[in-house]
């Protein structure tokens, strides 16, 4: 096993295999990034759809979408989504010349909309309905009172799941070799190929992805500790500190 | 005869099957301190809350403006900036200073607007081009008198002033967290006023507060009673509404049971409601 390792990083050293292994690592993080940034935006606007008060024809037929939308992205295996969207829909729309990482991204970004949506929702219901109260009473329009006031709460309740997220999505990555994109897995298989040293590959790429995880771990915190600066146990703001 | 705000015309409001509020017609004018007494479950913060429609009628109107505002194709928004809403667990804006919970909706419907005029004008200048060369007489610009800078900077002066008269403008920069209920709740109405309101409705303003701070916030709505402010209170504190009221509604089972200045419903009441009820809580 030691020489296996041994053999596995000797590969890893070289300069083609270098340069692979890290086109990996940035297109499994890219990828997750920029999908969850896409899942939470479409997420929100799904999310502020399920709760919003429905007296108006058009909320109902936007409600009706997004519940549609929902059930297709999460009753389908993301590598069925992939491949549909890459093999299938492309060409079916007659669209060339497109990345595979695109796709890629386009694909993360939609099926973690769904679950996000879901998250969101649940957070939105966690903010005190007076939060909605005292915005609308103030003249501001729902979608203004969600968007300022609600939906920044939520978030902050949120925040912990988010990450819950975010850690499923660079795992799924591993799912991108089925259209061609070189994320960890491919690349470490690669690398692991001279020797046939593979048990020590998926041993690296096993800690290539704690590691990512333990970082994502960190941000999380960092990120809600930032965004609990309003909360009493987190100290004054400077201004009171001042006077 | 003073100026007519608020014209309640026949309202119904239903929950489901409960009836809370049962033909409720009444008029709220200039200058005046209405007061809504009642047990609980008598309707009395329902009618509150359909006064700008936070909780839609069932049936009957809101006249306010000239406009009807139980009507779904009026734009309630509009309406609601000029009637401020004080809430019994105050609503302050959680994520937002206190400086910004003032502010955020003076500047926000004050851009708006601002980015309302720009558009007009901009599609104007198009049509004048137009209007130019068939030589046709051309419309004028909306004027654009302040930018979003200046709405800023007013809305800012304005939060302070208003904080300074209630002597908290060194909470101006810190989250309502740290403050108390009785901070929160004239912050709160603070914020109701920097729209400019031409009528304040109080929901229970003083309920959720600790007894000792209970009169900073009266005393507040006092002062602004005194400076002519239009407001509609309902409230549990019979002083208070004894001294501050014009005229008082007393509710029972969705209608107004006995309506009279406050001699006249505390000292000589009429309705054998009203006397249950005023020997039940003096």
């Amino acid at each position: 096993m030691l020489e296996n390792i041994k053999v596995f990083f000797k590969n890893l050293s070289g300069e083609n295999f270098t340069d692979l292994f890290f086109e990996g690592l940035w297109n499994t993080v890219k990828i997750a990034i920029l999908g969850l940034i896409i899942g939470i935006v479409i997420g929100t606007v799904i999310g502020i759809i399920k709760v919003a008060p429905k007296y108006k024809l058009g909320m109902r037929i936007l409600d009706k979408i997004s519940t549609v939308y929902v059930a297709i992205f999460r009753g389908t295996p993301m590598v069925a989504q992939l491949l549909i969207a890459y093999y299938l829909l492309l060409p079916l729309l007659g669209v060339k010349g497109v990345e595979a990482v695109n796709v890629g991204v386009a694909v993360f970004g939609m099926n973690s909309g769904a679950y996000v949506s879901e998250i969101m929702r649940g957070g939105i219901n966690s903010v005190d309905p007076g939060q909605t109260e005292a915005g609308r009473a103030l003249g501001l329009s729902y979608p203004t009172t969600m968007l300022k006031i609600v939906v920044p709460q939520a978030i902050k309740n949120i925040i912990p799941t988010l990450g819950n997220e975010f850690i499923t999505l660079i795992k799924d990555t591993a799912v991108l070799s089925f259209i061609s994109i070189v994320d960890i897995n491919v690349a470490v298989k690669q690398i692991a190929q001279p020797g046939y040293v593979y048990s020590a590959g998926y041993l690296f790429m096993a800690v290539v992805y704690i590691v990512l995880v333990l970082v994502i771990t960190g941000l999380v915190k960092l990120t809600e500790h930032f965004l609990n600066k309003s909360d009493r146990k987190y100290g004054t703001t400077k201004s009171a500190k001042k006077s | 005869m003073a100026e007519e705000i608020i014209r309640v015309e026949h309202l119904y409001k239903r929950f489901g099957d409960n009836e809370v509020l049962r033909d409720i017609s009444t008029s709220i004018y200039e200058r005046e301190k209405v007061v809504i007494l009642g047990l609980s479950g008598s309707g009395k913060s329902t009618l509150l809350r359909c006064l700008n429609c936070m909780e839609d009628p069932s049936g009957g109107a809101i006249y306010f403006d000239g406009e009807n505002l139980a009507d779904f194709k009026v734009d309630i928004n509009r309406h609601r900036q000029k009637i401020g809403m004080v809430f019994q667990q105050f609503n302050l804006f959680n994520n937002k200073t206190v400086i910004q919970n003032i502010t955020l909706a003076p500047v926000h419907i004050g851009v708006k607007g601002l980015r309302r005029a720009q558009r007009i004008n901009f599609f104007r200048k198009i049509g004048n081009m137009f209007r130019r060369l068939f030589k046709k007489e051309e419309k004028a610009l909306v004027t654009i008198e302040k930018t979003k800078a200046d709405i800023v900077k007013e809305a800012k002066e304005k939060a302070h002033e208003l904080l300074r008269r209630i002597g908290l403008e060194d909470k101006a920069n810190v989250y309502p967290s740290t403050l108390s209920g009785g901070q929160k709740q004239r912050i709160a109405i603070v914020r109701a006023l920097a729209m400019n309101p031409k009528v304040m409705l109080f929901d229970e303003p003083t309920s959720a507060l600790d007894p000792e701070m209970v009169g900073e916030v009266l005393d507040l709505i006092k002062q602004l009673a005194d400076e002519g402010m239009t407001m509609v209170i309902v409230t549990h504190e019979m002083g208070f509404a004894r001294e501050v009221a014009t005229r008082v509604l007393f509710m029972a089972d969705g209608n107004i049971a006995e309506e009279g200045s406050p001699e006249e419903v505390f000292d000589h009441p009429k309705n054998p409601k009203t006397v249950q009820f005023l020997k039940a809580v003096l």
